[in-house]
């Protein structure tokens, strides 16, 4: 037999919610931590790759620079409390397409160069 | 004796090839809603779609061969070991849950989802910082909640109409 039949399937069903409500919990609560976690924390713009921190900037600062990891460049611009990665030499471009961060918690990743800028 | 099943085999290659371009569609049109690198998993339809229709094995090599495809022909070949883990965590997760029988579609995919992203996030804190990545963890969780309801709802509709369709088929 090619397809085994399907005859009913349910949109939701009783059972699910056994699931999806520990799961609703989670998460709210992972926000509220999120909150307690980063309310906290200062204005430092912090630059991680490898599981280290590569170098840390105020985000009051004026910065034009080209951070040059071993898997290829990101160029990085901090301008009136905005950051941004205005170009790079990757192949997916999600840094370049995130666009401007300026809140705490707020991140710009680049995976192919394993390279995240935060503001704590 | 093994003989192959013409019709299986041309329908999960037709399977891979929509995986493959939904894949692709994902890596040409990003969505920012200010949380980076989020994406819908569409491709995931078709991984949830085989599972329910012909089973664990056959899904897990359309998932698989649609994992390095779209990896290899669209994004950097670094990025493969992130889509890679994700999607064997969130099979297995699901397989194990469309074994019990007892769960719908959508809440399958909404699982599948939670450890597809949870798998990228145990990645991305080995190699960029356990630090940064967990101020991300809560925006990822609730991204594959809700990514996770549209893919199940979508297979939902999408396994009512190839149900009567196929059973003709066959």
């Amino acid at each position: 037999m090619l397809i085994r039949t399907i005859i009913e399937v349910d949109y939701l069903k009783k059972k699910d919610l056994i699931i999806l409500i520990p799961i609703i919990a989670v998460i709210i609560l992972s926000f509220v931590l999120l909150y307690i976690y980063t309310a906290k924390n200062g204005d430092k713009v912090v630059v991680m790759s490898d599981n280290e921190i590569l170098c840390e900037y105020s985000l009051n600062d004026n910065i034009d620079e080209f951070i040059r990891t071993d898997y290829g460049f990101n160029h990085l611009v901090i301008n009136d409390g905005n950051v941004l990665v205005t170009e790079a030499d990757c192949k997916s471009q999600v840094c370049v397409n995130t666009g401007c961060i300026n809140n705490k918690g707020q991140l710009i990743v680049c995976l192919p160069h394993r390279l995240c800028i935060s503001i704590e | 004796m093994n003989k192959i099943n013409i019709k299986k085999l041309t329908f999960l290659a037709m399977m891979l090839c929509i995986a493959s371009v939904l894949g692709y569609l994902e890596a040409i049109i990003p969505i920012n809603i200010g949380i980076p690198g989020i994406k819908l998993g569409l491709a995931n339809i078709v991984s949830l779609i085989v599972l329910f229709s012909l089973g664990w094995k056959e899904g897990l090599i359309v998932g698989f061969l649609r994992v390095i495809l779209v990896g290899l022909l669209f994004s950097d070949l670094s990025v493969i070991i992130y889509s890679l883990t994700g999607f064997i965590l969130s099979y297995f997760t699901m397989t194990l849950l469309y074994n019990f029988k007892a769960f719908s579609v959508i809440l399958v995919s909404v699982v599948g989802a939670l450890c597809h992203n949870l798998g990228q996030f145990a990645i991305a804190s080995l190699l960029i910082g356990f630090r940064v990545m967990i101020i991300y963890l809560p925006f990822l969780l609730v991204a594959a909640l809700f990514s996770g309801l549209l893919t199940g709802f979508l297979s939902s509709i999408i396994l009512r109409k190839l149900g009567s369709i196929m059973s003709n088929f066959s």
